[in-house]
């Protein structure tokens, strides 16, 4: 039976030991934008960030933003695909000590390793919902490395309320919604290929 | 119509197109809906739909991955240099205007234009025909390009390496193109000409509708319950992979066939600006079906 969450980062160990595989979640509180380029630069600068990364979520996105009256502003913000973060995710999870990953389309075996080591999950939101997900973005806390990296890869420290529907696709106890995925369409496939 | 007028459309268009999904998309997307009786996928089409409102009332983009613009074009009676200029103007303009991501980055060295202009960005496609001006926007996004691909086969290769083609690459593509997908394959004599007509297949065709030669519209509607049997579903939630599968095919070549998948995300955007003297029209969809002249 899949469970309703509602969770505030700092998310500590205890609760993403709760999660499993299946599970919705609706999250608040501070959370960063990230992608490959990005996640070079935090591990590289971590330390000289104004804020903690430990129990934030990263959330795999690039979004449109606005400049009004000199403040940014989120025009659109969604998942973009996962999977490219895959090589790095490891190290990312194993170094900030962030409890979670939200993205879209899946993760593979390195990410589901962390997850499984440092108790931490991957969940993802619906793809293409940009218009609806801005709105639960309350405020732009602040951006890192916008001249080097542009709008979509700059590392967006955001205020949310109630991201989600989150549904958690690879638990702390290795469970993987796209691994069962990936088998039972394989086996879909070879089976329409004798058809064909 | 001047130019300037003509690039205030143009900029319209792409925002009827970023922030407008096209009536055929939403019908299935609403059919989907309807027909789906697991919780989870219903949930998520529900929340999707719902996005297509928002984003319609409030002239937001639909998906934060505006995506790369590609222009088909029927020139009417304006010249190809300043229908160029026209469309590369617009992009910029209504990449402030509406916003749009900034998505075009010169890979050489690694920077991205700000504006969606770049070197032979946007792609723009000179189509024959039409002694009025037709201006086709298409927006693709990033993802959507993890279940396209090309094979070039034998040209004694019939209807099963066709599928195989297919169906492997939507199966491999996974829940990374934002199914549920639509897909447009191509089958031509080159690569370049199968991936044209996938391409044109997919955005310049109703979804919904088949091809004027009943053994193409056979085949995409076996296709399309194929590809539906791999089960990969919504986000990869279980149930409906595609929408729709638009197949278009020209001559092939005696030694090989070139089969070309390109696959739009559950987000496909289209708009087509038709100029007739001073009266302008914008609509989200194609009225016209797509016929190539072959």
């Amino acid at each position: 039976m899949t469970e309703e969450y509602r969770l505030r980062t700092p998310i500590k160990k205890e609760e993403v030991a709760k999660l499993k595989a299946g599970d919705i979640l609706y999250v608040s509180g501070e959370i960063f934008t990230s992608r490959d380029r990005t996640q070079q630069l935090i591990l590289k600068n971590k330390g000289a960030l104004p804020f903690s990364l430990q129990g934030l979520i990263e959330y795999h996105a690039g979004p449109i933003v606005r400049r009004r009256n000199s403040q940014w502003e989120i025009v659109s913000l969604g998942p973009t695909t996962s999977f490219r973060m895959e090589s790095s995710e490891y190290d990312f999870i194993k170094e900030t000590g962030i409890a979670g990953v939200i993205g879209k389309g899946g993760m593979g075996e390195k990410t589901r390793k962390a997850c499984r080591e440092f108790n931490a999950f991957y969940g993802v939101l619906p793809g293409g919902a940009a218009a609806l997900l801005s709105k639960k973005v309350e405020k732009i806390l602040g951006v890192y490395w916008l001249e080097e990296l542009g709008v979509p890869e700059a590392m967006w420290h955001l205020r949310v309320q109630d991201l989600g529907p989150i549904i958690v696709a690879i638990d702390s106890f290795g469970n993987d919604i796209y691994d069962s995925l990936r088998k039972r369409v394989n086996e879909n496939l070879s089976r329409l290929l004798k058809e064909v | 119509m001047d130019i300037l007028e003509l690039r205030k459309h143009i900029v319209e268009a792409i925002r009827v197109c970023e922030t407008r999904l096209p009536e055929d998309v939403k019908k299935a997307l609403r059919k989907a809906y309807d027909e789906e009786d697991n919780p989870l996928p219903k949930k998520i089409i529900g929340i999707l739909l719902e996005n297509v409102e928002i984003a319609e009332k409030e002239k937001r983009p639909i998906c934060q991955d505006t995506g790369t613009l590609t222009f088909y074009v029927k020139r009417g009676g304006w010249s190809e240099e300043e229908l160029q200029k026209a469309i590369n103007e617009a992009v910029k303009e209504a990449s402030v205007e509406i916003p749009l991501r900034p998505n075009a980055i010169d890979f050489v060295s690694g920077i991205n234009s700000g504006n969606n202009t770049g070197r032979f960005i946007p792609w723009i496609v000179w189509e024959p025909g039409g002694e009025n001006l037709e201006i086709t926007v298409v927006a693709k996004g990033g993802g959507s390009e993890a279940a396209s691909s090309l094979r070039v086969l034998p040209a004694t290769a019939g209807r099963k390496e066709i599928f195989r083609t297919v169906l492997e690459s939507v199966a491999q593509a996974g829940a990374k193109p934002c199914p549920p997908i639509i897909l447009g394959v191509g089958i031509g004599p080159s690569s370049e000409i199968a991936l044209d007509l996938a391409k044109k297949a997919l955005y310049l065709r109703p979804l919904g509708e088949r091809h004027e030669n009943s053994i193409i519209a056979e085949m995409e509607s076996e296709l399309l319950r194929m590809v539906n049997r791999l089960d990969i579903g919504v986000h990869g939630f279980g149930g409906l992979t595609a929408l729709d599968v638009h197949i278009e095919y020209a001559s092939i070549h005696p030694s090989s066939m070139a089969v070309g998948v390109v696959a739009s995300c559950w987000v496909l955007r289209r708009a087509v600006l038709k100029v007739n003297g001073n009266s302008t029209v914008i609509v989200s969809h194609n009225t016209q079906p797509f016929k190539p002249k072959l």
